[in-house]
This record gives C-alpha cells, sequence and structure tokens, in this order.
C-alpha cells in the first residue's frame, strides 16, 4: 500500500505543477479567447532570469525570485503589446500560430544566450527534505507545491468574486462584445491577463526547475500535460484546471508505477483524445451555446 | 620559310607540353604525400553542434580541442606545422553533418576530428572513408564506427555497453555481487546494451532484477523511484541522459532512499549531474570516465587552456582537449613530412601509449581501432567527482 499511497502523493504534487500551468492557459483562454502556447517558454524564461541573478551573486534566491516574478509579469505584458495586440482582429488561428511563434522563439533566445553547460541546480525555495507518515515517503517540497497551489487558488478565488478588476475578466471572458459596450477596456484587461499569466508561468518554472533540472526544454513534457489537464478539465473552467492537472498527474505516475512509462504516455494522450470526443467541454467545462 | 615557321612552332608546343608534365608530376607527388598539408600547415576538419539543442553540451567538445591546437601553434607547432581546426556547425543534424563532411573532402583536409553526437557519424565516416581522410575520436557510442574495422576510423569513447559491463565487473569484485536493476534512455542499439550488461552481471555473479527503458525528460522521476525503492535492489545501472540522471539523483533523495551504488557510463562521469546533489551523493556513485573529471590535479594542464579560452572545464571540454592531445601526439610521432597513411600507422603502432595525465594509455592496432580499453572510476568525495581507480573494461579487472 506504501507504493499506491506514495504513487498518489507524488501524482498530486506534479498534478499541482501541471495544474498551475493549465489554470495559466485557461485563464488566459477565458478572457482573451487565446490558447498560450508560449506559457512554458515564458516559464522557462523566466526561471533562467532568476537562475542568473543566483548565479551572478547579485541577490539571494527570495528576492530574485521577486525580481523574477515581476520580470515575467512585465515579459507577458510586452508579449502582449508587441505579438498580440496588433491586429488583434485576425482570427483565433492567427493568434494562436502568433502564440507557437513565441514558443519558438522565446525558447531560441533562452537557448542561445543562457544554455551553454546546461543543466543547471536550481536551488528551491521550498524546504528540503522528507515527512515520513507510515511508509509514505512525502518530501517537502510536494507539500510546498500544494500549499502554493492552494493560497494561489484562494486568491485568485477572491480577487475575481470580490474586486471590480475581477468581475470585469469575468464579464470579458463570458461576453467580450458585451463587456466592451458596457465601457470594459477589454484590450487593457487582456494586457493584465497576459502579464497575470506570466507572473502564474514563472512560479511553475521555479517550482519545477529544482527537481527538473534547469534547460532551456525543461517546460516542454510539462507544457504537454498541462494542456492535457486544461482539456480535462475544461478550458472554460478555471477549478478544472487544477482538477484536471491532479487527473492526469495520479493517472500518469500511477501508470507508471504499475505499468511503465511508455504505457503512461498513452494512457494520458487516450484520456485527452477520449475527453475531446466524448467530453469536448471537459469535466468541469461548460457546453458552448451558440444563439442563431 | 613557312615551313620552317611550323617546325620552330611545333618545337615550342612540345618544350611547353615537356615543362607543363614535369611541372605537375612535381606539384602532383607533394599533394599525393601531404594531403591537407602544405609546407607550414596541417588542415584537419571538424563537424559539431554550434547551434542547436545538443549545442550546450557539444559545442564546449571542438571549442577545447581548438584551445588545445592554439596553444600548440604558440609553442612553435607539432614538427614546424601548425594546425588549423575548421569547425563546422552541424546543428546535431545528420544531413548537414554529412554536407560538412563533403566540404571538408573537397577542400581535402588532412584528417576530421572529434565532434560530438551519436547521429552524425553514421552519415559521415562513409564520405571520408571513400576519400581516404582518418576519422578520428568522435564524442560517440557506436558500435558501426568500429565494427567491422574501418581503415580510416578510429574512436576513443567506448560503446556504453562495454563501460557499463566492465564497471559492474569491477565492482563486482570490489564491493561484493548483489542484486542488479538498470535504467535506460531509448537510444539506437539500447536492447544491445542491456543484454550485454545483464550477462555482465551475471558473470559476476550478480543477480539482474529488471531493467526500464525511459524516454528522455519525462517530468517526474518520483515514480521511477518509487519502483525501485520496492525492490530495493543493491545496484542500479543508469545509462542515460546527464540531465536524467540528475533527476533521478534528485528523486532519490526526495524519497529517502538510495542503493548501495548507481553506476553509471561516462555520460555521467562529467560531473553536472553529480553537481546536483553535493555531498549527499559521496559514496553513492560510481562512473567510469574518458578522462579524469574537473577538478583532477592531472586535468591541470588542459584546465588553463580551456579558462584562459574562457572555456567551461567540464567532462566535454576535458574530453574535447584530450583528443587534441591524441592527435599532436600522433603527429609529432608520425614525423616531419606528416601523411595521412603514416598517420594510420602511428596510430595503429600504439600499445598502451601514455598520451598524458587527463587520459588513460591509449592501444590501436590493425584488428582494433576502440583506443581506450580502460578508463578511470569516478566516485564522488565531498561533493565532486575524484578518480578512485582504473578499470578495464573488457574484464572489470583494476589496471592500476
Amino acid at each position: 500500500m506504501g507504493l499506491f499511497f506514495g504513487t498518489l502523493v507524488s501524482g498530486i504534487a506534479v498534478g499541482l505543477l501541471y495544474g498551475l500551468l493549465a489554470f495559466a492557459i485557461v485563464f488566459l483562454f477565458k478572457t482573451t479567447g487565446v490558447a498560450n502556447f508560449a506559457v512554458g517558454s515564458m516559464s522557462t524564461m523566466a526561471a533562467f532570469f532568476v537562475f542568473q541573478l543566483i548565479s551572478a551573486s547579485i541577490l539571494p534566491l527570495a528576492w530574485a525570485f521577486v525580481l523574477g516574478l515581476l520580470g515575467a509579469v512585465a515579459l507577458g505584458a510586452v508579449l502582449y503589446g508587441l505579438a498580440i495586440r496588433p491586429r488583434d482582429d485576425a482570427g483565433t488561428i492567427n493568434l494562436v500560430i502568433r502564440t507557437i511563434a513565441l514558443y519558438l522563439l522565446l525558447f531560441a533566445i533562452t537557448n542561445r544566450f543562457w544554455s551553454e553547460g546546461q543543466p543547471f541546480a536550481f536551488p528551491s525555495l521550498l524546504p528540503v527534505g522528507t515527512l515520513i507518515v507510515g511508509d509514505v515517503a512525502i518530501p517537502y517540497h510536494a507539500i510546498g507545491i500544494l500549499a502554493v497551489a492552494a493560497v494561489l487558488s484562494i486568491v485568485l478565488a477572491c480577487f475575481f468574486r470580490y474586486t471590480s478588476l475581477g468581475l470585469q475578466f469575468l464579464a470579458m471572458a463570458e461576453r467580450p462584445e458585451v463587456a466592451r459596450l458596457l465601457g470594459v477596456r477589454t484590450r487593457r484587461l487582456s494586457c493584465l491577463a497576459w502579464a497575470l499569466s506570466g507572473g502564474i508561468a514563472a512560479i511553475v518554472g521555479v517550482l519545477i526547475a529544482p527537481m527538473s533540472l534547469l534547460s532551456s526544454d525543461m517546460m516542454d513534457t510539462f507544457l504537454l500535460f498541462a494542456f492535457t489537464a486544461a482539456i480535462v478539465g475544461g478550458l472554460t473552467s478555471l477549478f478544472g484546471a487544477f482538477a484536471g492537472g491532479v487527473v492526469v498527474g495520479c493517472l500518469s505516475n500511477l501508470t507508471i508505477v504499475y505499468a511503465g512509462q511508455d504505457t503512461a504516455t498513452v494512457v494520458i494522450f487516450l484520456l485527452l483524445v477520449g475527453t475531446l470526443l466524448l467530453k469536448p467541454e471537459g469535466i468541469f467545462g461548460s457546453p458552448e451555446i451558440i444563439r442563431l | 620559310m613557312e615551313k620552317t615557321t611550323w617546325m620552330a612552332f611545333a618545337a615550342v608546343v612540345k618544350r611547353s607540353i615537356a615543362y607543363t608534365i614535369a611541372l605537375w608530376s612535381i606539384t602532383g607527388s607533394v599533394h599525393a604525400v601531404a594531403a591537407g598539408a602544405n609546407q607550414k600547415t596541417i588542415v584537419i576538419g571538424t563537424t559539431n553542434p554550434l547551434t542547436g539543442v545538443a549545442a550546450s553540451a557539444c559545442k564546449s567538445v571542438s571549442d577545447a580541442a581548438s584551445a588545445w591546437f592554439d596553444m600548440v601553434n604558440d609553442k612553435g607547432g607539432v614538427n614546424g606545422y601548425h594546425i588549423q581546426n575548421k569547425v563546422l556547425d552541424d546543428q546535431y543534424r545528420a544531413p548537414q553533418a554529412l554536407a560538412n563532411a563533403r566540404t571538408f573532402v573537397s577542400e581535402n583536409v588532412f584528417a576530421v576530428i572529434g565532434g560530438c553526437g551519436t547521429i552524425q557519424p553514421p552519415a559521415i565516416y562513409k564520405v571520408l572513408e571513400r576519400a581516404g581522410i582518418p576519422y578520428l575520436f568522435p564524442y560517440a557510442s557506436l558500435k558501426e564506427l568500429i565494427d567491422p574495422i574501418k581503415p580510416s576510423t578510429f574512436a576513443l569513447l567506448p560503446l556504453y555497453g562495454d563501460q557499463m559491463s566492465g564497471l559492474l565487473r569491477y565492482v563486482a569484485k570490489g564491493e561484493g555481487a548483489g542484486s542488479v536493476y538498470g535504467i535506460y534512455t531509448k537510444v539506437p542499439n539500447v536492447e544491445e546494451a542491456i543484454d550485454e550488461n545483464r550477462s555482465a552481471a551475471q558473470s559476476a555473479g550478480m543477480n539482474w532484477e529488471g531493467h526500464q527503458i525511459i524516454t528522455p525528460g519525462a517530468t517526474d522521476f518520483t515514480p521511477i523511484v518509487l519502483r525501485l525503492k520496492e525492490q530495493n535492489p543493491d545496484y542500479i545501472v543508469i545509462n542515460t541522459l546527464e540531465a536524467d540522471a540528475g533527476r533521478l539523483f534528485i528523486a532519490m533523495r526526495a524519497q529517502g532512499w538510495f542503493p548501495r551504488r548507481v553506476l553509471g557510463t561516462s555520460a555521467i562521469s562529467s560531473g553536472s549531474a553529480i553537481k546536483v546533489l553535493g555531498k549527499d551523493l559521496d559514496g553513492k556513485v560510481l562512473a567510469v570516465s574518458p578522462t579524469v573529471p574537473p577538478g583532477s590535479p592531472a586535468a591541470q594542464a588542459c584546465a588553463t587552456v580551456l579558462e584562459k579560452g574562457g572555456i567551461a572545464v567540464n567532462g566535454f571540454s576535458l574530453y574535447g582537449c584530450g583528443i587534441a592531445q591524441v592527435f599532436v601526439h600522433a603527429l609529432q610521432s608520425t614525423g616531419s613530412e606528416p601523411t595521412r597513411k603514416g598517420l594510420i600507422q602511428t596510430l595503429e603502432s600504439w600499445k598502451d601509449e601514455v598520451i598524458s595525465p587527463l587520459l588513460p594509455p591509449v592501444s590501436f592496432s590493425r584488428n582494433d581501432h576502440m583506443g581506450e580499453r580502460r578508463m578511470f572510476v569516478v566516485g564522488v568525495k565531498e561533493g565532486t567527482p575524484a578518480v578512485e581507480g582504473t578499470v578495464d573494461i573488457t574484464n572489470g579487472a583494476v589496471a592500476n
């Protein structure tokens, strides 16, 4: 039983990381209608930026992280301004392809300037060590991820529910045309959404790097699983992103333990295809109703 | 009058043809004797990933070799010859490597040396063999390079399967037999490597408990470690990418479990994977390495040259420096009028040739173009890689 529960705990921990990244994707999708394929590269770039500050002994880890977070927020806004805002009426496919181009561009920049000698050991913001409960070893890092995910979800839930800006975001997510007519400045909110998405990506990057080692391609597989989590949970449900992440994390890890890594990959992508075929809105998403 | 003019003209033509033939034969013979070498420079080529995903690890192989050659040139060269190393980027792509090889053939370089990666050598050695250009010491573990023997192709890095088999025998003799579990990255010929390791473990009296093949870049190594922890083998053999080895160590520490020893190939001996956990790995890891590890006093000469050139000192750059030393040593021994044939004969004459403290003794023969049959055994002390001995990978015997 120790093996089963230990795997479940690790699945929840890694699933919450998928969920956090999925949240950044779903949040942006809900507010702007764009699925952001560059979120993984934004995450990596933020982690590298923090690493450069630490390596040059400019700042201790905590302050380097704060600066990295602010940098990622700024990066999100800049990317929106330069790559998404111009001709933002060009259609969804055009905008999605721009995010793919951004992913490639950010990856190339990170690889060109910062990757020599990678992978790098990245210090953890969370304590190192293990809590033993019965015959299950729970790393403190996993507990920390759970805590960060919980705090972030509560903060964002309160933000959306109890602040004027949050309500405007929700309005824009539901009815962007109506929101615009009612005076909501949708483009400004889109910029803020990209900025917020960048910040969340930075948090994910700094949580993942200590366990995955920092490298220019460290987020590639995470991004695939995060998109799966977003689809499974529902692209229109913020809570669904976390739930989808946990489902993907647990299913993946349990399959690896009992059937092998290759089987786990097959299972996860069967889950993705199955969701798209049988419940395309996801577990917690709402079906789209179009009035004719 | 016309007949006289015509005879004079014919005489001039005959003399011109004679002079041309004479001149041709002189330059042609010089060209044939010292292809790729003029009176002052030996031009060699390297095809290596300078950009792209593999560049972060591989670029330092060619940078280091070039830095060593520059140092040798500054001291007057080899037998009066300066070495010019022309490095072309192959971006870790076989078609680009092939194009580079064709460029080297058209430019008639003296030899092609080094490079890093397993997918490029199969694409280029045939072109170089056809042109009679020696292809020397790529950083690649590839059976095809040395089996069957190619007249002009020489390898220095033993096959990963052989490395691990040698280490298993070494550990069984030195630390006792036990149970072994293998973790392998999915690469060409991995099944063959697994079979070799299993045979080596069993012939050394060890109990082979199984293996797992992983895809590079997994997001979470915890489930793999949990399974290992459940099985609790004495030894784990890892034949993976360095980054995956590091992730495995992190997951092991997070689960509070290590086997008696983790055994690794040269892929993890360079230090990056070991640096991840530092002192937490003391006494827990053993790997084989084609050179002494970074930080070793025996690597000081290379380290000085690399640091002067702003090149990071790691396993890859030390390998690059090492192959440059081998090439220079071979050139020196070949004599004052180096030829490709002479170089090959020199290499094939080596038996336990001592090149430098950076490398174990190197041996080649007409029937064996794999240079290192001994490798350094590298452990972890105080969080840094340290040489614990030398192993003959053919039988696991302690070599010194």
